[in-house]
């Protein structure tokens, strides 16, 4: 199952490249969406739906997936996310391919119960995101793809040493999770290892200061926000940091905690602050970004059970209302033709479906209660306060600075006296802004339904650390 | 069997050159070829031995690869010259040679034997090809001559001529130096690279791919034995200048052919990694992926120009031939090392045989500066796509081959496991 | 469960007209909003009568979603919406018109819904909802007329002014989890009994919930936000800024009283913030011009108020004053309402007077609620701040300073009520406008406001007297002990007050009726005008350094990004060097070969 759920947007991806038509590809989101659904309904914990295959006999590599209550939840809301876009973006079959393309790496990605197979996929996703760059991109697309490129495979190559290193110091037979957990590196050697896993995921959740590839690539990216959404999507550090770097080499961890929690602390501020600066909506949700994977890597840093919940599900949260929130850009992009905010204003009036779906995502990125956001933020507050309240207190400052560049975002989009009125929302829209209110508000309103699978995980990490609960 | 097969085609078709057309020529010269690797698929996994002539694993592996490159190059060049087949083949068979004995002085010979007919084939284009083979001719010499002085010492160090034979004492690490840096010198490890540069982008394009592949195939098998015992000091240092001045010197080239002799230098330091440990399964699959990738980007830039090919020249190409801009895309990635083509298990292969023996400063270094090489990689692959005028006038069989490799590479990369026990004989 | 449907009918009628509301004439959309909230508060009293009741749910890993009716959530209960379906009723007249009229009562709703989960919260995450969600509803009502750029702003200022007080309530639920590993309030209560743990951190947690509530109540020095909040309608204003959402602060303390009772510093700071404020609002409200502001400065002063109860411990007092207040705030809101469209919107109230010939109803209902605030005894506004005053003295944290103070604060209360009174109703008419007298629908509902402006005061009158509201609220709040003053001594301060309220209510009636005001007032009135140029220090102080700084780290940013290309082109530039060793000259390719051969004999170990 899980290697259909995986196996089903690449293949759909593959033949929308060679042709397929547009429709086709919707479809096939739809279809994505509503079996990573039925996985994640269906989930009975544990570890489930395994397959394992041998993919490098003797050194111990399996093609090994299967879907715990963390990757469960990933493959919901990638899968939601990929189906809103594919609704609304108006691109060609070809751009909407490589977006499934990816959304399948993504899922691997998420379910790879092996190291070295996560590896293949977190690396693997790269290609299909500089693809849409390049293809789709804007003016200065060159200069970001490889600011992206270099930023994410200096990071991402020395990993490849910490991977063997686990393997090789640890004295696991395989690259395979279980194996791995049962042989963490010991010693000395852990701190360089964890700081090998550590780069590579700083840079890709982003931390502070290496998330500086971020603005330039969403900037360039394709003004309907897909190629974003998929971006937002790719943003895995803190899923990496919780399921590998620090599992397999705690010891490292320890060492390195908190100047990680400084980073992570500092990088919520200064991401919410910075995006109050912003001209434009994708610098502005850039930024929005930096500081929202601040605050959840300041939960996964903590190292207690409540900030690992918050800080994953804030993750996951994300990944749906940033995504929304590039994807909705893009819908102003097309009746408007420029990103830059408050160039028009005052299109409540005109488009009142719009400006509500937009103040719900924005409410909900700035941590409202009651929608998706604020779960996350919360649990997150209360395990990094545990560890370390200065910095907790530091990082949360983003919640004034959030709804600060939010809500004059929004009110210098859709309030105040705007020279001309916009279409409301059409067609395909509708769907889209109902299944992303739904999704914003299910996620907010029971988050326990949606943590459950993840506690156990959260308790074993914490356990790992030593904290507990 | 195949010594046999590729000598006997060498002697007759020396013959033969004088009388039949070139291009039936060239369809024996191939055919000869494919006897070759026929021959050797036939006794795959079966060792012989005559003398110091010794068929192995390595041997086996390593003269695939060999004949896998010479096959491209032929199939690739347009020539209105028969010798040219005749060297390619001349120097197959000096390959399979070198990859099939332990024994120092058939290794000089069969290296001066695979050697020879380079000289002549860099001189293919006069002019600025004719300076650049003089440099690698002499440059060459003097190697040839640190070998030499290598294998006395050896005999001297241990009363032996087998390479592998182990030994002690400084006299025994003096020679295994100089095997070293005799060998070095072929696979382009640096400090010992100079040629490569001006003759890849002197010569004829399929000429540059035959010595990016096969040359280094053989060249490879031989460094297997003689440096298995190990001088791992010196070792980490080669590796260690190969991919810094590889990968560095590459970022500011603007021509194809020389930006690929810098990232071929440091491919062979990747490559030297699997010599910590002589593990000839990983080194045989790195040089498999890196066969398939380098010369999949040869072919594609001999089918734009056998002469020089700035990065501009090749801009637009994928709107002329998308399956050859494609191919060159799937090419630089795989060279790169990105999951999922072939070469990122190649990486994966060697990178940990480094690990197993410890040697972490030098495997950072190597993975730190394959970082910096996406940068020139995705200028190389990304190029096709960028407008412009493209020239191409590809042929069909090449576009084939093209597609071929393409898939190969893909294929290979997400199913790894296929193909790597068959080249496990060796190890 | 049926608990949860008190919050429940006001949030389906926010999702009911938030959806379909367009498409209903008016005035259904009223009609249905007025008929929701009147359910819910008949649930409430229906519920109330049976004794407490409760609600759980599971909601987050560790933080149920509990709620709880008991006395004191259940009289402000009673209060919102109680108090709130009249505003709604209200506000069906008022909003006659308004192309948003469905969408105006779809907030309102909302309001009400989350204003009842706030009160009916057990635990300080599901309060915490309540908490933001008013904030929100006040954000989106304030900028209700959002095309007005200076109203938008306004309603964003009132969002990020409270939102730092929420992250003072955010940290300190960490505070109080790290401690006690539970944030449900009964749980905390019981935990709390006994010897506090770690007093100073605990400390610590009740100023920063005190912060969540100084923001929420526009508490000096977060009180800049609420003045600007008139930009809403004025039913929102009713409603909100004076009746139910500001008074959430004073709600927070009561709630947490078993906390506050334990931490005599914090509730000191408390009782001083009150007090200050107090002060800031009375003396603000002098140099208004717009008859929302005059009311909404007196709203500040009236909050301080009850945070000065508050503070010295009176927890039912500060609660008594709530309730009073609700009633003659919202009729002086609505009766301001009224003025204003009468007047066809005009605000300035240098633009009124004489309107005592125009508005026979409402002119009755502005007066009731001038007396009222300014404290004329027997109406309900003097009961409660006389309660408040007799508390400074009694409570264990209080003392004659505050008692002092607070009298003050009274004598200027009074005299800007009846500034306010004097200059709408009074005097000749300065505008050109043809008042008219309000629709029945915004009477009826100012009638009853009255008639509690009158009468609320009633539920808890001094001893000896009958006192309703302290034994039913008594269970809930923390016991402190306070001395009972004798009875003369008591009800001489009464006097006391009573005569003070008396000499203010006759200055301000004077003093406001004259043609020439002194200089020095005039000088004193330039500086209230502007709120003594609070936001314009903050403006220079805080706000602008901010935006500032967010510019510097923008371009900082983007410097950042610079540092990383110039790393990459020196890599190049080195790569650059490297590749010219490769100049051409064989000469030197042997040298360095032979160079190499060296290097690699020396590294070797022999």
């Amino acid at each position: 199952m899980v290697v259909l759920a995986i196996l089903l947007p690449i293949l759909l991806g593959l033949l929308l490249l060679l042709g397929l038509p547009r429709w086709l590809g919707v479809l096939g989101a739809g279809a994505s969406f509503l079996l990573n659904l039925y996985l994640f309904l269906a989930h009975p914990g544990g570890v489930a739906y395994g397959v394992k295959a041998p993919l490098l006999p003797g050194a111990g590599v399996y093609w090994a997936f299967g879907l715990d209550g963390l990757s469960a939840l990933f493959f919901l809301t990638v899968g939601l996310t990929v189906f809103l876009g594919a609704l609304v973006a108006k691109v060609e079959g070809r751009f909407l391919g490589l977006a499934l393309l990816m959304e399948g790496l993504l899922l691997g990605l998420f379910a790879a119960r092996d190291l070295l197979v996560f590896y293949v996929f977190f690396e693997a996703a790269l290609i299909p995101a500089l693809l849409m760059l390049y293809f789709y991109g804007g003016e200065g697309r060159l200069r970001a793809i490889y600011t992206f490129l270099l930023f994410t495979l200096a990071g991402s190559l020395p990993m490849l040493a910490a991977i063997l290193a686990v393997k090789v110091l640890g004295g696991s037979p395989s690259f395979l999770l279980e194996d791995l957990l049962a042989h963490p590196v010991q010693g000395g050697a852990a701190l360089w290892v964890f700081l090998g896993f550590a780069l590579a995921f700083a840079v890709k959740t982003p931390l502070f200061p290496v998330h500086a590839w971020l603005p330039l690539f969403h900037q360039e990216n394709h003004p309907s926000g897909l190629a974003d959404a998929l971006g937002t999507l790719y943003k895995v550090g803190v899923f990496a940091f919780f399921r590998f770097a620090i599992p397999l080499a705690p010891e490292g961890f320890a060492e390195a905690q908190g100047l990680l929690l400084f980073l992570a602390a500092l990088g919520a501020v200064y991401g919410a602050w910075v995006a109050f600066s912003a001209r434009d909506f994708k610098t502005l949700l850039a930024y929005a970004g930096v500081s929202h994977m601040g605050v959840a890597a300041l939960g996964i840093f903590s190292g207690t059970p409540e900030g690992a919940l918050g800080g994953l599900y804030l993750l996951a949260a994300s990944g749906v209302y940033t995504g929304g929130l590039f994807l909705l850009a893009g819908r102003l992009y097309e009746r408007l033709h420029t990103l830059e905010i408050g160039r028009f204003r005052g299109l409540a009036a005109s488009a009142p479906g719009m400006a509500a779906l937009a103040l719900f995502l924005f409410l909900a990125m700035v941590g409202l209660p009651g929608l998706s956001g604020f779960p996350g933020e919360l649990l997150t507050l209360l395990g990094a306060y545990k560890a370390s309240p200065w910095l907790a207190a530091l990082a949360f400052f983003s919640v004034i600075a959030g709804a600060a560049y939010a809500l004059t975002a929004f009110q210098r989009t859709f309030w105040e006296e705007g020279p001309k009125g916009i279409g409301d929302l059409e067609g395909a829209e509708w769907p889209f802004a109902a299944l992303a209110v739904a999704a914003l508000v299910l996620m907010g309103v029971f988050p326990g339904f949606f943590l459950e699978g993840l506690k156990p995980l959260a308790e074993a990490f914490a356990q790992l650390l030593g904290g507990g609960a | 069997m195949t010594l046999l097969v590729l000598s006997a085609f060498s002697v007759a078709l020396t013959l033969l050159g004088f009388f039949v057309s070139v291009p039936l020529f060239k369809r024996l010269t191939i055919l000869g070829l494919s006897l070759g690797l026929l021959a050797l698929l036939l006794t795959w996994g079966k060792p012989f031995a005559f003398g110091p002539y010794q068929v192995d694993g390595i041997s086996q592996v390593f003269t695939l690869l060999a004949l896998l490159g010479a096959l491209w190059t032929v199939g690739l060049v347009r020539t209105r010259r028969f010798e040219f087949h005749l060297l390619v083949l001349y120097a197959a068979t000096g390959m399979h040679l070198l990859a099939s004995t332990q024994n120092l002085v058939l290794m000089l010979v069969a290296l001066e034997a695979l050697s020879l007919p380079l000289y002549a084939l860099a001189t293919w284009r006069r002019g600025e090809g004719l300076e650049a083979a003089l440099k690698y001719f002499l440059l060459g010499a003097l190697a040839a001559a640190f070998f030499l002085y290598g294998t006395a010492l050896h005999y001297g160090a241990t009363g032996s001529l087998l390479a592998g034979t182990p030994g002690e004492g400084p006299l025994y690490a003096l020679a295994l130096g100089l095997l070293l840096v005799g060998l070095g010198f072929k696979v382009a490890l640096a400090p010992f690279h100079f040629w490569t540069p001006d003759v890849y982008q002197g010569s004829p394009t399929p000429v540059v791919l035959f010595m990016a592949t096969a040359v280094k195939a053989a060249a490879f098998a031989a460094l297997l034995r003689v440096a298995a015992p190990g001088v791992p000091e010196a070792l980490t240092l080669l590796i260690a200048l190969s991919v810094v001045l590889g990968n560095l010197a590459a970022l500011s080239q603007k021509e194809a052919k020389r930006l690929l002799a810098y990232s071929s230098i440091a491919h062979a330091g990747y490559m030297a990694l699997a010599l910590y440990t002589g593990n000839a399964q990983a080194l045989g699959f790195y040089l498999l992926t890196y066969v398939l990738a380098t010369g999949l980007a040869f072919a594609v830039l001999s089918e734009v120009s056998a002469d020089r090919v700035p990065l501009e020249s090749l801009r637009g190409l994928f709107h002329r031939d998308p399956l050859l801009g494609l191919a060159l895309l799937v090419a630089a990635l795989s060279l790169l090392g990105l999951p999922p083509l072939a070469g990122f298990w190649g990486k994966y292969l060697v990178f940990s045989e480094a690990a197993r023996v410890g040697a972490w400063g030098v495997l950072v270094l190597a993975l730190l500066t394959s970082a910096v090489s996406a940068y020139y990689y995705l200028a190389l692959g990304l190029a096709p796509f960028q407008k412009g005028e493209g020239q191409a006038a590809p042929r069909p069989l090449a576009r084939g081959v093209a597609l071929l490799v393409a898939l190969l590479l893909l294929l290979l990369g997400l199913f790894p496991g296929t193909l790597l026990p068959a080249l496990a004989a060796g190890g | 469960m049926m608990l949860l449907l008190t919050i429940l009918l006001p949030l389906l009628g926010f999702a009911l007209l938030g959806l379909f509301g367009k498409r209903m004439k008016e005035p259904f959309p009223g009609v249905i909003a007025s008929g929701l909230v009147l359910a819910s508060f008949l649930i409430g009293v229906g519920l109330l009568l049976r004794g407490e009741s409760h609600f759980h749910a599971e909601w987050l890993p560790g933080i149920p979603f509990s709620l709880l009716l008991d006395p004191l959530s259940g009289f402000m209960l009673i209060i919102v919406t109680g108090v709130g379906f009249l505003i709604h009723v209200y506000a069906i007249g008022y909003m006659h018109g308004d192309p948003g009229f469905s969408r105006f009562f779809a907030y309102f709703n909302f309001f009400i819904a989350m204003m009842l989960t706030l009160v009916l919260a057990d635990s300080y995450p599901v309060m915490f909802i309540g908490w933001e969600g008013v904030g929100l509803a006040s954000f989106l009502l304030i900028g209700f007329w959002y095309k007005n750029a200076q109203y938008a702003d306004s309603a964003r200022k009132a969002f990020i002014v409270n939102r730092i007080g929420d992250l003072g309530f955010m940290l300190g639920m960490a505070i109080l989890w790290a401690l006690y590993g539970t944030l449900s309030i009964s749980e905390l209560r019981e935990a709390l009994e006994g010897p506090l743990k770690n007093p100073s951190l605990l400390a610590l947690a009740g100023l920063l919930l005190f912060l969540g509530a100084v923001g929420k109540s526009a508490q000096v020095p977060l009180m800049v936000w609420l003045p600007d909040a008139m930009a809403g309608p004025t039913p929102v204003s009713a409603l909100i800024h004076a009746a139910t959402m500001v008074t959430a602060g004073v709600y927070l303390i009561a709630r947490s009283s078993f906390l506050y009772s334990a931490l005599p510093d914090v509730s000191y700071t408390i009782a001083v913030i009150g007090l200050l404020t107090a002060f800031y609002g009375a003396l603000s409200a002098f140099g208004q011009t717009d008859i929302k502001k005059i009311v909404a400065y007196s709203t500040i002063s009236q909050l301080g108020y009850m945070f000065l109860a508050a503070g010295v411990g009176a927890y039912w007092v500060a609660l008594f004053h709530v309730f009073t207040h609700a009633f003659f705030k919202a009729l002086l809101f609505l009766a301001s309402g009224s003025v204003i469209h009468a007047l066809g919107g005009e605000q300035d109230v240098r633009k009124m007077g004489g309107l005592w010939k125009h508005l026979p109803a409402t002119r009755w209902h502005g007066l009731i609620g001038a007396l009222a605030l300014g404290g004329l005894p027997l109406l309900s506004g003097f009961w409660s701040k006389d309660a408040i005053l007799t508390a400074t003295l009694t409570h264990p944290f209080g003392g004659v300073g505050f008692y002092v103070g607070a009298l003050l604060v009274a004598v200027l209360t009074a005299m800007y009520a009846m500034r306010w009174f004097v200059l709408v109703f009074l005097g000749e008419e300065r505008g050109h406008h043809h008042p008219h007298e309000a629709p029945p629908v915004m009477l009826w509902p100012n009638h009853l406001l009255a008639l509690g402006s009158l009468l609320a005061g009633y539920l808890a009158l001094p001893h000896p007297l009958p006192n309703l509201l302290e034994p039913f609220l008594k269970p809930t709040l923390a016991e402190l002990e306070y001395h009972h003053l004798s009875l003369g001594v008591e009800w001489g301060l009464i006097a006391l007050s009573g005569a003070v309220a008396l000499l203010g209510l006759w200055l301000g009636y004077t003093f406001f009726q004259r043609k020439v005001l002194p200089g020095w007032y005039l000088r004193f009135e330039a500086w209230s005008r502007e709120s003594f140029y609070v936001d314009q220090v903050y403006n220079a102080l805080l706000v602008n350094p901010l935006k500032a700084l967010a510019e510097a780290l923008f371009y900082g940013d983007g410097g950042l990004l610079r540092g990383y290309f110039g790393l990459g082109s020196g890599v190049r530039q080195v790569g650059q060097g490297l590749a010219r060793l490769q100049a051409g000259y064989l000469r030197v390719y042997a040298l360095l070969f032979v160079l190499g051969v060296l290097l690699l004999l020396g590294v070797m170990r022999w």
